[in-house]
């Protein structure tokens, strides 16, 4: 059991809170000189929620990757219970069509299982952190399609995630502003930081506190998904979304 | 590790591994209250406690419970019990003061004869001027100075060995009846069911509102015990026939107030938030068919 490793009995006990939290991390070629310093980070993460116990019993998080295609490399777990996060490694381009199909996939996935063992489900929150433009032309409509809802018309994923974009290196601000979601109080945010190193640190502390300030309030039944500001000198900026449908 | 004495499964990490935590922002309130009490041919328990949560941020538990006797007796000289709990909303930071305000308030009331929906909306405008008097001080903050709260009031007898009485609710604190073959049944049912999609218990509506309409029932329940308590309880109890079980098991017959007290903090897994609750139970026990103990 490593440092971190906490003994606890393990299984649903019906009606449990739980908040599920997706990490989705591009892995594209540009990324090569800065795979150890995303896995470092990622495991930093995994760390500090197994120090906060009331976190830990809440939160569960799945962790996900993306290049050309993407896929599930952490399947949803209470941290305690991993004791690692595995290793993620270099794969090819940056599609994100491809990482919104597999976002969406998971999370009907994981809600109907979670709520199927007796859990008392929350909306989930989705991380996606990418260094660079999507490769996909059509990538605002796949995210259209599968990740947001028109409550008007009542068409779309009704379930779907609270989406906070961090970008960095060739990421584009126009292209995550059309990310964050819902429109009303989605977030993103962009590193400056010249250090790619420094910018997944200042990112990662975010979600960091993010996942920490909505654990510790999920216990009252109202959880607080405060996107925290960057830390002043981080180099990182935050802005709103700008979310549009019919975007082109 | 701490101990914990009662616990209902899985108790979770947090149960176990964290300190008692700093005391409550606010000077005066207690980690716990309870209260042991009776009436002719009624026994009366109550215990509120501060949740893991507030334990583990330093601040006040935000639950409340205030007990009082109707001057007016029952139909046939029957005395009633006037039990409110009120829930402060977490995300205002005096909803604690809100609690107790109306807590004490609704109990006054129920305690006048007041029909429970005048006593609602007469409650609510005293919250709703307390809070304003706060807000208008200078340096107020609408979220670290505002004041919300759930609100649940009975007002109950003993008739011909059944239990008479009525219900008024705000928000999701509730009114359960424990029957004496162990059967749950929720008095309270509000029109703000949990979303289909995802669970979010902030849907729930809160005084201070417009005009503090509540809803409001009669009851009339042969045998068994009353339970008025906060989300704290009855979410579990609610979600799982586990908690409704065990509570069964310690519940059928009044315990002594301090086991009470302790029994309503049991520990289970993701559930940190305060609870309070309010046992009635008749005297001399008809709660069960068995002879039952009197606390």
């Amino acid at each position: 059991m490593s440092e971190y490793g906490v003994r606890e009995r393990t299984g649903v006990e019906q009606g449990q809170l739980v908040m599920p939290f997706y990490l989705i991390c591009d892995v594209s070629a540009s990324m090569t000189g800065d795979i150890a310093a995303l896995n470092d980070g990622v495991e930093r993460l995994r760390q500090a929620i197994v120090a906060e116990p009331l976190v830990d019993d809440v939160a569960q998080i799945c962790v996900m990757t993306f290049s050309d295609t993407a896929k599930v490399v952490m399947p949803m777990n209470q941290m305690s219970h991993q004791n690692r996060v595995p290793t993620l490694s270099i794969e090819g381009g940056t599609n994100y069509g491809a990482a919104f199909r597999c976002l969406a996939d998971a999370i009907a996935r994981d809600s109907a299982s979670l709520k199927g063992q007796g859990y008392k489900v929350y909306r989930p929150c989705a991380f996606f952190l990418t260094d660079g433009e999507p490769n996909d032309r059509d990538w605002h409509r796949t995210y259209s399609q599968t990740l947001t809802y028109d409550h008007q018309a009542g068409v779309g994923m009704k379930a779907h995630p609270i989406f906070v974009p961090f970008g960095f290196r060739a990421a584009k601000e126009s292209v995550l502003a059309q990310l964050a979601y819902p429109k009303d109080r989605g977030k993103w945010y962009h590193s400056r930081n010249t250090s790619v190193e420094d910018a997944l640190k200042g990112i990662l502390e975010i979600i960091m506190n993010t996942v920490v300030t909505a654990g510790r309030t999920a216990g009252s039944g109202q959880p607080v998904v405060t996107q925290t500001a960057p830390a002043l000198g981080s180099g990182i900026v935050q802005g709103d979304s700008s979310y549009d449908p019919d975007y082109v | 590790m701490r101990e914990v004495f009662y616990s209902i499964g899985n108790p979770g990490r947090a149960a176990l591994e964290l300190p008692d935590g700093a005391p409550g922002s606010r000077s005066g309130p207690a980690d716990l209250e309870l209260s042991a009490a009776a009436l002719p041919g009624i026994l009366i328990r109550a215990a509120t406690t501060r949740g893991l949560l507030h334990r583990r941020h330093g601040t006040s538990r935000q639950d409340a419970f205030a007990l009082s006797r109707r001057a007016a007796p029952g139909m046939n000289g029957e005395a009633s019990v006037v039990a409110v709990v009120c829930d402060g909303v977490g995300q205002f930071g005096r909803s604690d003061e809100a609690a107790v305000l109306v807590s004490r308030c609704l109990a006054d009331l129920g305690a006048d004869g007041v029909p429970w929906p005048e006593a609602f909306a007469s409650a609510n405008d005293q919250l709703r001027k307390a809070a304003d008097e706060v807000l208008a001080t200078e340096d107020s903050d609408a979220i670290g100075d505002g004041m919300a709260t759930t609100a649940v009031a009975v007002a109950v007898h003993r008739e011909a060995g059944k239990w008479a009485g009525s219900a008024a609710w705000i928000g999701d604190s509730t009114v359960w009846h424990l029957s004496a073959d162990r059967k749950w049944a929720l008095l309270t049912t509000t029109s703000e069911e949990e979303p289909e999609d995802f669970y979010h218990s902030s849907a729930v509506r809160p005084m201070p509102s417009a005009d503090g309409a509540c809803s409001h029932r009669e009851f009339q329940l042969d045998g068994g015990a009353l339970f008025v308590m906060s989300d704290g309880v009855s979410n579990p109890l609610k979600w799982s026939s586990e908690v409704q079980e065990v509570l069964a098991d310690w519940w059928m017959r009044p315990p002594d107030a301090i086991t009470f007290a302790a029994q309503v903090g049991f520990a289970r897994k993701a559930h940190v938030d305060d609870r309070t609750v309010i046992g009635i139970w008749p005297a001399g026990g008809d709660a069960d068919d068995d002879d039952c103990q009197q606390g």
